[in-house]
């Protein structure tokens, strides 16, 4: 016997069927939640935002037309959400003039100390939410720096500024780090 | 000046990042989430969650609620999620066959087909599939030492099991699916509700210790 398949799964949900609505939180919750919990940066908004954002998707399933993977519709609403969150809490990017030196900003983090998950989540967690939220979507959630500033409303040069700051703070982080 | 040069595929971090990406994703919400959500969507059978989308999206968020920290009803969680998906599991198998066989009662009394033989092979191999892993889960259970309450319970749902597949030899032709799919229904429950009993208990787990060990910056870990 097969798994459910992710058409069964979401015409399940669309009738509103309990297994075929938690098989579907069960599929994605835990990517989900990776993504709530780097963009809001402690886990009580991040579950706060997970639960709004499964709302959602239950609620909106009939607008899903398979253009997309379910996982990559359900992730738009996941960042939405987070991002709807983070402006509730007054996130604001300064427009940046700043000229960096790709050549300063891409002082690569060093592989061999700096190269642990927990260690750079930890170090993320602790950016600043305009760096965390840049840092999340470019390294994390594929956005490149155009979709980024249509997202965040911002120009695509601050998006690259910010993402440059966040690299050189979590470089700082992790060097700082003590263990 | 120079232009800035977006990080490439050369970057380390973000190599590193897309090689270990499934551990960046390792982090679980507390079961009490989907607990929450689950209260917020209507009861299944009645108004599809898309037609109530816009009341239920204004559900209030877990830190608006009193925290339970994935704790409910003592040793009620398979009493709360299993028997309900258990009965209707069962109701429709049951109601399927009673309909079916009724038709065939009132044609010539020979199925119009003649019976899949591999039905019960298929049957077995899912109950085996099924079997290995709810046994699995269930040894992850007893390993965190499960309170008398729940180990009744998971006793009975294991017990349950030949109930759902005794009527497999009265099967009308033609129902194989639906009974395999019914049958796998009832065991994904199972599954379902061991996996949310597992959660809690790891969860229990996990909190314990920071009870007493706060983090250095008391917050929370990934």
């Amino acid at each position: 016997m097969t798994q459910l398949s992710e058409q069964e799964i979401v015409n399940g949900c669309r009738q509103g069927q309990r297994v075929a609505q938690y098989e579907l939180y069960r599929r994605y919750n835990r990517a989900m939640f990776g993504t709530c919990l780097r963009m809001c940066g402690n886990r009580e908004d991040a579950e706060d935002v997970l639960q709004g954002s499964f709302a959602d998707v239950y609620g909106k399933l009939d607008y899903f037309r398979g253009d997309s993977t379910i996982g990559a519709w359900i992730k738009r609403i996941v960042i939405n959400n987070c991002l709807n969150h983070l402006k509730r809490r007054r996130l604001r990017f300064t427009e940046l003039k700043d000229e960096f030196s790709p050549a300063q900003e891409d002082k690569v983090i060093e592989p061999d100390r700096s190269m642990d998950v927990a260690r750079i989540q930890e170090a993320v967690k602790r950016l600043p939410d305009g760096y965390r939220t840049v840092l999340s979507l470019y390294l994390f959630e594929g956005f490149d720096h155009a979709e980024i500033a249509k997202v965040l409303n911002i120009s695509e040069q601050t998006s690259k500024s910010q993402y440059s700051r966040a690299r050189k703070r979590l470089r700082e982080e992790l060097t700082q780090e003590t263990f | 000046m120079k232009p800035i040069q977006p990080p490439h595929e050369q970057d380390p971090l973000k190599v590193f990042i897309d090689a270990n990406r499934g551990a960046f994703d390792s982090a679980e919400p507390r079961p009490s989430v989907w607990e929450a959500l689950e209260r917020s969507m209507p009861a299944e059978g009645s108004q599809p969650f898309s037609q109530a989308g816009a009341q239920l999206s204004r559900s209030p968020g877990l830190s608006s609620q009193k925290r339970a920290g994935g704790q409910s009803k003592k040793g009620g969680i398979i009493r709360q999620l299993y028997p309900f998906w258990r009965k209707a599991a069962v109701a429709c198998m049951l109601l399927t066959i009673g309909v079916l066989g009724g038709l065939l009662l009132a044609g010539d009394g020979k199925p119009a087909v003649a019976e899949q033989p591999s039905t019960e092979t298929r049957a077995l191999e899912l109950e085996q599939y099924y079997k290995r892993e709810i046994d699995r889960r269930l040894a992850m259970v007893a390993s965190y030492k499960p309170e008398p309450e729940l180990r009744r319970e998971l006793s009975d749902m294991a017990q349950s099991d030949y109930r759902v597949m005794q009527p497999l030899d009265e099967i009308p032709p033609g129902n194989e699916r639906v009974v395999l799919e019914t049958i796998a229904q009832e065991y994904q429950a199972k599954l379902h509700a061991l996996e949310r009993v597992i959660d809690r208990l790891r969860e229990a787990e996990r909190d314990q210790p920071k009870l007493n060990q706060p983090g250095p910056r008391g917050r929370e870990e990934l």
